[in-house]
């Protein structure tokens, strides 16, 4: 696919889920996932975020979620 | 929102649909559990995470593991927030899944020396003996209630209680209580003569009186001190002195199952983790 190309369809599609987002971490989460994969794997990683539902099992939970890191975001949703 | 006492499976104590929703998150949450006291676990359930903005399933995550985490944390804030600073010796009533969440969390936020279990099946209390969140602590596990309640300065009750077992004459000066049982209409571990004894402070004044721990004991919102967020936020006392009895009372909140589910999902979309379905395919 042509650079051009690719850039445009990843502008459609980051656009797209920055409207769904509405906040700048998310942006910004984003823009780091297109300097990471960069062109085609960039734009399929958001035609993915897009479209699709993440299945999270138990044992992947287990990994996620880090106990000081949620006790923190429990704090904070507490106080908002 | 619970179905009606009529509809509940047989061998089950209820089925629980929450939704919950916190400023800053663009997502709102769904989350259904079946409770099930005899079932190993005895409770199993999803969480459903929703884009805010447009409704569209971003994850759908099982949700057992997530509510006895967010679980225990929040147990364990209540009682850092409340206890004596210098309590060491908790005594954990209900040695099931979330007793063990609750003292793994505890021993987070707190440095104990000592756990004193009970639980109605000898072999749960055994298990939580055993288990990696007891280790390095001096463990008895209790005949009884009473030797369980012997010494304690932090108390824990998970338990599936309809009738009180914790009352006036169990409290000694200084003494905090978590109670985590009462979490639907029916529930009950502290009696009321306890609760009036002591400063209590629930996760949600409305939710307390209608389901959880005050409601349970037959006690109005008159009852209640505060709710938890005040105490963070310093608009209401804590614990006002060393000899003075508190009790935390945490029915859950669905906005918890929230903060776990994002932090989950955004970890997981950073890292590549969990699979992808489109479900209108």
């Amino acid at each position: 696919m042509p650079a051009i190309r690719v850039t445009a369809e990843i502008s459609r599609l980051g656009v797209a889920l920055m409207a769904r987002r509405r906040n700048q971490s998310s942006v910004l989460f984003v823009i780091e996932q297109v300097r990471r994969h960069r062109c085609l794997a960039a734009a399929r990683w958001l035609y993915t975020s897009l479209m699709e539902t993440l299945l999270l099992t138990r044992s992947e939970l287990v990994e996620l979620l880090d106990p000081p890191v949620l006790s923190g975001a429990l704090r904070m949703a507490f106080a908002a | 929102m619970a179905l009606p006492a009529g509809q509940v499976p047989s061998g089950a104590s209820g089925m629980l649909l929450a939704s919950g929703v916190v400023p800053g998150i663009p997502a709102y949450s769904v989350k259904v559990h079946a409770k099930f006291p005899g079932g190993d676990p005895a409770i199993r359930g999803l969480l459903v995470l929703h884009d805010l903005a447009t409704g569209a399933p971003l994850a759908v995550m099982e949700s057992s593991y997530l509510t006895a985490l967010r679980t225990g944390l929040v147990g364990a804030l209540g009682a850092d927030v409340l206890a004596r600073r210098n309590a060491s010796t908790v005594a954990i009533i209900g040695a099931g899944a979330q007793g063990q969440a609750q003292l793994s969390a505890l021993r987070r936020a707190r440095t104990l020396a000592a756990v004193r279990i009970f639980d109605a099946v000898p072999e749960a209390s055994r298990r939580l003996a055993d288990n990696p969140a007891s280790q390095g602590l001096d463990v008895t596990l209790a005949g009884d209630l009473d030797e369980a309640l012997a010494g304690a300065d932090i108390i824990v009750t998970a338990t599936w209680a309809e009738q009180p077992f914790i009352f006036c004459r169990h409290l000694r000066p200084g003494m905090h209580i978590t109670t985590l049982g009462p979490d639907q209409p029916g529930k009950c571990e502290i009696a009321a003569d306890a609760l009036l004894s002591a400063r209590i402070v629930v996760d949600d004044r409305a939710l307390a009186v209608e389901m959880g721990a005050v409601g349970g004991a037959g006690l109005g919102a008159d009852a209640i001190h505060a709710e938890l967020s005040e105490i963070l936020a310093g608009t209401r006392p804590g614990r006002c002195n060393d000899h003075e009895v508190t009790v935390f009372g945490s029915v859950g909140l669905a906005f918890q199952d929230l903060a776990a589910g994002w932090l989950a999902y955004c970890r997981a979309k950073e890292r590549g983790m969990g699979r992808s379905l489109d479900f209108l395919s």
